[in-house]
């Protein structure tokens, strides 16, 4: 696990086989971080150095910068990497009509936020901060003006980056399928991987807990890229993307109802008699002064729904991540869910996989039976609520042994984000429990650090948790700062 | 005309026509959905009664709401309808129209003022809005009714008996200033979603078009309006009256809390449905007066329901069957709230059936059995007279419990409790076992308040508490007189609130050990718990808020009125024993850094009622800021028990968990 900050980047190696074997799962950091890109090509350098220069197979889990930064902040060291194979969710591949689908939903949202963005902006320029900051995994930053959002493209140039070497001959591309599996992975003898999620159909959509019925902008709903529109109250729907859509009406009344204030300064908005009680208190009361009255306003009205949606994108792209769960010989499962929400977890339980003879009996292989034998689990979204399902999910992860990653940066994700429930204390909580104390974080370095950068401070040490002796001893690392390695000995036939 | 005749007819002058006690307007009597079904079109009308108020302005603005129709994410400003024309006058309002933005302005006025109405007839009082608080500003000088409102004349001054040229420090604490009016925007969202918001004293209603697969019986595309349902606007007005009463209540401090306002709310928009007469015939007719066939009156926000896509009403009370372990399972407060909602409607529908088991016999032969066939005019008339009174008792029982509900913490049990003390207070004499109906249904939904003996009522009933705490020592200078000013009786209640404060902290101070009885902490205990104290005081604080006059009839069938006192403690509260164990015996100063921000407040105290006259603490209800089991259940709920959501992720409350300035915006998205 590196520790570049609030984003993912797992280099596991199989170094006990005759060949040492290396799978990259992503490599990002998140918007805003500082000396973001020369902190990923320290991390990709190191990459190039632990792998000897070849990848076997690199995965992405999902298109989120947190996820894919480091394929465009470092794609001229990543050109310097042979990559064997690349695997990546159905909802990658352009060619797939449900993806494409939910791409141009994607989309929809995308640029109705910016335009809605833009024309909150100058009414609530600081508290449209967050919403700005959450579009930040999607590739949308805060212009030089500091009120207007501005996709970036760069998290689809990332991702692209990475599906172009798959596609280069002498590569092998690869999307896969919920329920694809058990699939041999660089060559490793007795290695089989599971693939388990994204679903496909309507558990892809369900991302939030556990009553949330009907979405709030139906985004993905045939019709939601105008509901997302409507919300915001845009008129300009680029035909390009809505098509037929744009028959959802925009407007309340028939014309000639109310008076349009677009057409009128808002400088004399408050001169309109109609408009007199927005502006001014009642006067009605001779012992009350006149008292400015904008603290009953609505202007803000719109940053809510630019709100929700932000959190539905965020969390739509979440849930398209390609979860795997890789089987080691003596049956043992390292299990790697990107950003998977609740109804990626939820779609698992229907998944069954011919049961491999040499482990067990004959028959099929189940969810329950993978995560019962899951030794090491990486933390879905930072440690946040809805990405870890606790009751078929982290409590069916019942091994003594197992141990858990959670690439997070508290620090940052508090001061900087104000994301101060990322990683939720709750659930660090219960992942102490149920690890007995085996949470490696990437913000707690193993030992005092000697030196740290200027700007980079990581809180706590894992050594003054008192971990498990046995534990610690498979901790490693040459540069403590940048990485931390976990190594699990496979124990021989 | 004769000099003689003209003086004649002078003298005499034209009759003087008192105004009237009502304004008629129409409403859509459930939302438009019903207008648009052929079954029940001519019932989709209702003609609400609310009070005349003199001097209504456009908007209307009156006396208690103020509606601005202004749309900013349309852009658009719409003309504020005028009710005093004589052409609406003559007509009773403009007719239901969803094309029609006045009709809007009206009908959520009129549903407004009719909800306003049942409180102030369960109360016996004014309906007050929550007070707007400012925090301190320090160093200024202002006049010396700068703590009632910084906005305030000298002829105000005089006006409330004061001498303007009085000239005091500003205190540093926060300010509290009076708010007249609730306002209210009706197309105030473009989503699915309406909600009260307590930082704008607002009530803030959205629309949206009906798309999707499954929107039910509306129109594909057609806009739902949410300021149009009966329901949606009684019930966010509810919310508004209650945060008025409690303003604690938004604050989620365990399980209930949220789910109660959200439960207290549906009660009102349910009951409330049954004063509208033609609607109440016409369901009952279609159920033959049977509660449990009835199809539209258990629902609450049926249009909005199917138009989100849920392929019914936002919330069943009707099919609902008791389950005692549901509410264990339940968290999410919309969910939650329905519960302890289907416990009362449980309760009305018994306490319905109860009042018509005479009836039936005579048509039927059983008391117990309903007619097979349609209902005969008369008997349709008589139960739905039965079932209007039965809706009105409940109504009353739910809003009067509220003055019997602790200040802070409530729980549903503690509503059960008050809701059973108020009616033992209000109607001694329970012949018709009212009250033993209600504490059946609340068993059978596994509602139990904590620590008593069993559900007989006497163990549920509140019982005295400080017994000898001498209020009629201020008897004189509490000032109980009713008025018909809401702004005086807000002054009012604020003046006695400092009475009281000022006079029960000099016996705090000389009797400590009293402390313990009100749920408070004091004397040496206290200063040593440095949590209770505040960065900049070496003291412990206590507030008493507003004492407002609740009125009953006693059992000599003598009009009563207790003074109700709610007294509070706050503590800083942190996540684990270890965090709260090292602040409460570290000085703010010494604290480290981390422990500056307290993550939530713990608070406690107590309501007390106070019989004026005899001023005896009849009642109260303890809440102690001392109890390390409440302080652990808010930590495990605040911790972790309570389901985060994902804009709590992002977009976390503030200084405060479970608080934010719009607690109540992102619970509504689903309403």
């Amino acid at each position: 696990m590196y520790r570049q900050g609030l984003g993912d980047c797992f280099l596991i190696s199989f170094l006990g086989w005759a060949e040492p074997r290396h799978i990259l799962i992503d490599c990002g950091v998140i918007v805003g971080t500082p000396d973001g890109p020369a902190r990923m090509r320290r991390v990709a350098t190191d990459i190039q150095r632990a792998s000897g220069g070849g990848l076997d197979l690199v995965v992405i889990t999902h298109e989120h910068w947190d996820h894919v930064s480091g394929f465009q902040q470092a794609s001229d060291i990543f050109d310097g990497i042979a990559i064997a194979e690349v695997w990546a969710a159905w909802t990658e591949n352009a060619a797939d009509p449900e993806a494409a689908q939910l791409d141009r939903a994607r989309q929809r949202g995308l640029l109705a936020l910016e335009a809605g963005i833009a024309q909150i902006g100058a009414a609530a320029s600081d508290e449209l901060r967050p919403v700005v900051e959450l579009l930040g995994f999607s590739g949308i930053e805060l212009g030089a003006d500091g009120r207007t959002a501005q996709r970036t493209g760069r998290t689809r140039d990332a991702r692209d980056y990475v599906l172009e070497r798959g596609r280069r001959a002498g590569s092998v591309l690869r999307y896969l399928e919920p329920g694809d599996g058990p699939l041999d992975v660089a060559d490793l003898a007795d290695v089989r991987v599971y693939a388990l999620g994204p679903p496909r159909g309507a558990l892809l959509r369900k991302t939030g807990g556990s009553v949330q019925r009907g979405e709030v902008y139906g985004l993905f709903g045939g019709t939601g890229g105008s509901f997302v529109h409507f919300a915001l109250g845009l008129a300009d729907r680029p035909t390009e993307l809505f098509g037929d859509d744009a028959a959802v009406p925009l407007r309340l009344f028939d014309e000639g109802r109310g008076i349009d204030l677009a057409a009128i300064d808002r400088e004399d908005w408050s001169t309109l008699e109609a408009f007199t009680a927005y502006f001014q208190p009642a006067a009605d009361d001779p012992r009350w002064l006149p008292e400015p009255v904008d603290w009953r306003q609505i202007e803000d009205a719109g940053l809510r729904a630019a709100e929700a949606l932000a959190l539905q994108l965020d969390n739509a792209t979440n849930n398209t991540s390609l979860v795997l769960a890789i089987e080691l010989p003596d049956g043992r499962v390292l299990l790697f869910p990107g950003d998977a929400q609740i109804g990626n977890w939820l779609s698992w339980a229907e998944l069954r996989w011919p049961r491999n003879a040499t482990v067990g009996a004959p028959g099929t292989v189940g969810v329950a039976d993978l995560l019962a034998r899951t030794v090491l689990y990486k933390v879905g979204h930072h440690g946040s609520h809805n990405a870890t399902l606790r009751k078929g999910g982290l409590e069916a992860m019942s091994s003594p042994e197992l141990v858990a990653m959670l690439p997070v940066d508290e620090r940052f994700a508090h001061e900087s984000k104000g994301w101060t429930e990322i990683p939720l204390p709750a659930l660090v909580n219960d992942l102490q429990a149920r690890t007995k104390g085996r949470l490696i974080r990437s913000d707690q370095l193993l030992r005092a650090a000697r030196e740290l950068p200027e700007g980079r401070v990581l809180p706590a040490l894992l050594e003054d948790r008192a971990l498990p002796a046995e534990f610690a001893a498979r901790l490693q690392s040459e540069d403590d700062e940048l990485y931390v390695d976990y190594v699990l000995p496979v124990p021989a036939d | 005309m004769s000099e003689t005749a003209r003086d004649a007819l002078a003298a005499v002058g034209a009759p003087a026509v008192p105004p009237p006690p009502h304004r008629r307007l129409r409403v859509y009597a459930i939302d438009p959905g019903t207008a648009q079904d052929a079954a029940s079109i001519d019932v989709s009308e209702a003609v609400l009664r609310v009070p005349w108020e003199r001097a209504l302005r456009p908007g209307p603005i009156g006396e208690y709401l103020e509606v601005v129709d202004y749309d900013p994410l349309s852009r658009r400003l719409y003309h504020p309808i005028d009710l005093d024309d004589p052409h609406l006058l003559a007509q009773d309002g403009h007719a239901p129209s969803e094309g029609n933005p006045q009709f809007h302005q009206q009908m959520v006025y009129a549903v407004g003022m009719a909800t306003i109405r049942n409180f102030e007839r369960a109360l016996g009082r004014k309906v007050l809005w929550s007070s707007r608080r400012l925090p301190p500003q320090r160093g200024e000088i202002g006049s010396g009714l700068a703590e009632v409102g910084a906005p305030f004349s000298p002829a105000s001054a005089e006006a409330v008996g004061l001498d303007p040229a009085a000239r005091r420090p500003r205190p540093a604490h926060e300010r509290e200033l009076f708010v007249r009016r609730l306002r209210v925007y009706p197309h105030a969202l473009r989503e699915a979603n309406a909600y009260y918001s307590p930082s704008k004293k607002a009530l803030l209603f959205g629309y949206f078009p009906a798309v999707g697969e499954e929107i039910g019986r509306n129109l594909p595309g057609g806009m739902v309006l949410t300021c149009l349902s009966h329901d949606i606007v009684a019930h966010e007005l509810t919310h508004a009256v209650l945060d008025g009463m409690h303003r604690h209540f938004i604050e989620a401090s365990n399980p209930d809390v949220l789910a109660f306002h959200e439960a207290f709310a549906d009660m009102v928009a349910l009951f409330q449905r049954f004063t509208m007469p033609e609607v109440l015939r016409w369901a009952l007719q279609r159920a033959r007066g049977d509660l449990r066939r009835d199809d539209t009156l258990g629902r609450i926000a049926r249009q909005f329901g199917e138009a989100i896509g849920q392929r019914g009403a936002l919330r069943e009370y009707i099919t609902n069957e008791p389950d005692p372990s549901e509410l264990a399972r339940t968290l999410d407060p919309h969910a939650r709230g329905a519960i302890l909602v289907a416990a009362m409607f449980d309760a009305f529908r018994a306490i319905y059936h109860a009042r018509i088991s005479d009836l039936l016999r005579i048509v039927t032969g059983r008391g117990d059995r309903f007619p097979r066939l349609d209902l005969q005019p008369d008997l349709l008339g008589r139960l739905a007279e039965e079932a209007r009174k039965s809706a009105e008792h409940m109504l009353r029982i739910c809003i009067r419990a509220l003055d019997y509900c602790p200040p802070v913490d409530v729980t549903f049990g503690d509503y059960l409790r008050a809701v059973i003390t108020a009616d033992v207070d209000a109607v001694p004499d329970d012949d018709r076992g009212y009250r033993t109906i209600i504490v059946e249904a609340f068993r059978r939904r596994g509602i139990f308040p904590m620590g008593v003996r069993s559900l007989a009522v006497e163990s549920l009933v509140w019982k005295e508490v400080a017994r000898d705490l001498p209020f009629h020592e201020i008897a004189e200078r509490l000032d109980v007189r009713l008025t018909p000013d809401r702004f005086m009786s807000w002054l009012r209640a604020r003046e006695n609130a400092r009475t009281v404060h000022r006079w029960l902290k000099a016996h705090l101070d000389a009797r400590p050990e009293l402390a313990g009885e009100l749920g408070l902490a004091w004397g040496a205990r206290a200063t040593a718990l440095r949590t209770l104290t505040d960065m900049d005081r070496a003291q412990p604080r206590f507030e008493v808020h507003s004492v407002r006059v609740a009125r009953r009839i006693n059992d000599d069938g003598e009009a009563q009125a207790d003074l109700v006192v709610e007294i509070l403690q706050r503590r800083r509260g942190y996540l684990t024993e270890a965090d709260q164990a090292e602040a409460d015996r570290t000085g703010f100063d010494a604290l480290p850094q981390r422990l500056r921000r307290a993550p939530f407040q713990f608070r406690g105290g107590c309501t007390l009622l106070v019989e004026i006259g005899s001023w005896k603490v009849r009642r109260g209800v303890r809440k102690g800021i001392l109890s390390e089991r409440r302080l652990a259940a808010q930590r495990r709920f605040l911790g972790g028990e309570r389901s985060a959501s994902l804009a709590a992720t992002y977009f976390p409350a503030g200084p405060a968990l479970g608080r934010s300035d719009e607690p109540l915006a992102a619970l509504h998205r689903r309403l």
